[in-house]
């Protein structure tokens, strides 16, 4: 059956091993992915405890509906505590290695404790064994990946990996699968790292017995047919994520230069037009690639071009897959550079170190500044001219960063609020920051709503657990309504316009409670309404998971589950420190938002700033849609309607 | 046919700050050239080349979307057109 994957507990300080079976209550409760993570995360990491340390977690999952026949089920999802943050730390990943996990019979795999020296886990059908590392212990991404390959004699297997990075604790490294899937923000390849994890290797063949194959498979039928039908993914099958940074560069959408403006000029390299030219030279036209069973296929293949700057750092050639939009954003826009050959490189380094393309970018882009600013010297770069636009000594500092080789390269490794700590002279003023975690480089000064989100996002600073996308479309109050009142009922005020406060509470909330489904559920947010107005919801998903499971829930039972599942990573964020209006761990905005009007683009974002005021009274009522309290905490009343009110005493369902 | 035609804030620089603009046209194409005639600019606001919409631009008749063909969808008097824009996502 799909249900009767289990947990796999593993402490590597003292080498055992429990495997868990998830009851069906638990699953009815908690569905699976980063819902059930959650829960384990709050049960199983040491409250306080150094995310860097023995008493800290990290947890390996897929989604309830991964490997089934649901379309685009191949999300994994990486918890942990984060040491970038010191909250909830999580990353989702695409490719094939949630899929593998099932297969090998396991759902969650629960990470506890310290290796003496470096191992990895190996799942395989049913098993779970810790083996030595010490042969691929400081190999790359996609190297050790090949290199468990050959050791264990299976070219099928996949793996969840930490690169070089996560090895170094690079407080934001990330988890990697394939050549560029990754579990990026928050740093849980640090976590990997600092208990001498190098990765989690997975080879299954165990069935997956699905509850009503027939109506599974015609059901998915339809799926795909909304999903392929609507022409955002239709745009991203040919152009990929970068699809949209052009429009949104013209509109004046983006932090340029460490967001002291808000639109690149002279950026026509970096158009997603002209990395589909160079995907398309380099990998020919049908350059387009997927994660397991998804029909989207939003990745790019290429090539690095010969160029000086490739040449110089000895990548030319070099095969990797993207860019992302964010990639755009961290190696074009944030540090003021035009070219796409920086963005290429700069996108396949990360992918080799397996480090957050947006973390790096934004801090490296805040070097910059701060250098510009006098408060970095060229003593403190190691000479090197970190001025806006050098794209060599962005180059540079990506490897610096990973390698923590350089006084400041080993600075920035630590995060910003550790980094502006250590510098002094102010530094922190320039952080474009929130809980701690860098932002995305896109400009929320005039878009409310989505400022709301980054500000309350469990992560920190994040467009992937509330952001309401579609607002910016402008999609017509019909079309609104009937998503927004939907699968709890609201009547309140809805606005398409994206300059208003009204109303914007309600769609951050719903957002929330989307995103969470489905995560736990194992899909794609592109097969969802993140951007895509037509594409499944909360209607849609109760026939998926009943077909594929054979567990039948309301779409309504699926809201709660999201919302039981977002309040305990409220309250594990409130139990290590959470204060609403604590400028590093609270759900405020960094002084740019309020205080520095938008300087370029389109007139509806000239001048645009977030009202202080207004955003107080937008997060009041965000809070009270959550059922929370004033201070954003949530009240017993929320606690015992969602079942969570002896979450702290209780022993743990699992 | 006439058609009610809202635009998109990010293009109001186009229309003179109209939000809503009166268009004829049998077709979404015939309308979207009819606000073009009136207002010059926005046929680099919403189309790549000839016949062929930017990637970014969805277009809704009546609360539904177009895609695909949405320049053949036919329009009858009344319809709301609604011009989508893409921006800024994930």
């Amino acid at each position: 059956m799909a249900l009767n994957r289990k947990v796999a507990i593993v402490d590597l300080t003292s080498g055992t091993i429990e495997k868990k079976p998830i009851p069906l209550e638990v699953r009815k409760t908690f569905l699976g992915g980063r819902g059930l993570d959650a829960y384990l995360l709050y049960k199983y990491a040491k409250p306080g405890c150094d995310p860097l340390g023995p008493d800290n977690v990290v947890i390996f999952s897929a989604g309830i509906l991964g490997a089934t026949l649901a379309s685009a089920s191949a999300r994994t999802h990486v918890m942990g505590k984060s040491p970038l943050t010191g909250m909830v730390g999580s990353g989702n990943l695409g490719g094939f290695f949630a899929p593998e996990l099932r297969w090998a019979g396991f759902d969650h795999i629960v990470v506890k404790g310290k290796a003496a020296k470096p191992v990895y886990i190996w799942v395989h059908n049913g098993e779970v064994e810790i083996r030595d590392a010490k042969n691929i212990w400081g190999k790359s991404v996609t190297e050790c990946q090949w290199a468990v390959r050959e050791e264990l004699g299976d070219p099928d297997i996949k793996s969840a990996v930490c690169g070089p990075a996560g090895e170094k604790m690079v407080r934001f490294a990330n988890v990697m699968t394939g050549i560029k899937d990754a579990a990026g923000r928050t740093g849980m390849g640090a976590v990997m790292g600092s208990k001498n994890l190098k990765l989690v290797a997975a080879r299954g063949t165990m069935d997956i017995k699905i509850a009503h194959p027939r109506e599974a498979l015609e059901n998915d039928k339809k799926f795909i047919d909304q999903i392929v039908s609507a022409k955002v993914n239709q745009t991203q099958g040919e152009l990929g994520t970068p699809f949209i940074w052009g429009a949104t560069n013209s509109w004046g959408g983006l932090r340029t230069n460490n967001f002291q403006y808000n639109q690149i000029l002279y950026a026509d390299d970096v158009e997603p037009e002209r990395i589909d030219e160079i995907a398309a030279e380099t990998m020919g036209k049908y350059h387009m690639a997927a994660c397991f069973g998804c029909q989207v296929h939003c990745r790019a293949k290429y090539k690095i071009p010969p160029s000086p700057l490739a040449e110089k750092f000895g990548v030319v050639g070099k095969y990797d897959e993207g860019p992302e939009y964010t990639s755009q954003g961290a190696f074009a826009c944030e540090p003021g550079c035009t070219s796409a050959d920086t963005v290429l490189i700069g996108n396949h380094l990360v992918d080799q170190y397996g480090v957050d393309n947006l973390e790096i970018g934004s801090i490296i882009s805040w070097a910059m500044e701060l250098y510009e600013e006098g408060i970095l010297t060229a003593k403190d770069t190691d000479g090197l001219d970190l001025r806006f636009g050098n794209d060599e000594a962005l180059i540079e500092m990506v490897h610096h960063v990973c390698n923590r080789d350089t006084r400041l390269g080993d600075i920035l490794a630590e995060g910003g609020i550790r980094a502006a700590e250590k510098i002094g002279k102010n530094a922190i003023k320039y952080l474009i920051h929130v809980k701690g975690m860098s932002n995305l480089h896109s400009d929320e000064r005039a878009t409310p709503g989505l400022a709301l989100n980054i500000a309350t996002a469990s992560r920190g600073s994040d467009h992937l657990r509330s952001r309401p996308a579609i607002d910016l479309y402008h999609l017509p109050q019909e079309v609104m309504r009937k998503i927004y009142s939907s699968p709890v009922p609201y009547d309140g005020p809805l606005s398409s316009d994206h300059r208003e406060y009204v109303g914007k509470p309600w769609q951050v909330f719903w957002h929330e409670q989307c995103y969470m489904a489905v995560d736990c559920l194992g899909i794609c947010k592109y097969h969802t309404v993140f951007l895509g107005a037509t594409l499944p919801n909360f209607e849609d998903w109760p026939r998926v998971l009943y077909y594929n499971t054979g567990i039948e829930m309301t779409p309504q039972e699926i809201w709660t589950v999201a919302q039981r599942c977002n309040n305990i990573e409220r309250l594990f964020n409130i139990r290590e420190g959470f204060k609403k209006d604590d400028p590093y761990k609270g759900d405020v905005l960094v002084d740019r938002y309020h205080d520095e009007p938008a300087r370029r683009g389109a007139p509806d974002v000239i001048g645009a700033t977030i009202d202080r005021e207004k955003f107080k009274v937008m997060r009041a009522e965000f809070y009270q849609h959550e059922g929370w309290d004033e201070n954003g905490i949530p009240t017993p009343e929320t606690l015992k309607r969602l079942g969570l009110e002896n979450l702290d005493k209780e022993p743990s369902r699992i | 046919m006439s058609a009610t035609l809202h635009v998109h804030t990010t293009h109001l620089q186009f229309t003179n700050g109209l939000e809503v603009v009166a268009v004829e046209g049998n077709t979404v194409g015939e309308c979207l050239n009819h606000l073009i005639r009136q207002f010059p600019q926005m046929e680099k606001a919403l189309f790549a080349k000839k016949d062929k919409l930017l990637n970014t631009i969805e277009i809704y008749v009546n609360s539904a979307s177009a895609y695909p063909n949405e320049l053949g969808k036919s329009i009858r008097d009344g319809d709301t057109i609604h011009l989508l824009v893409a921006l800024a996502g994930g």
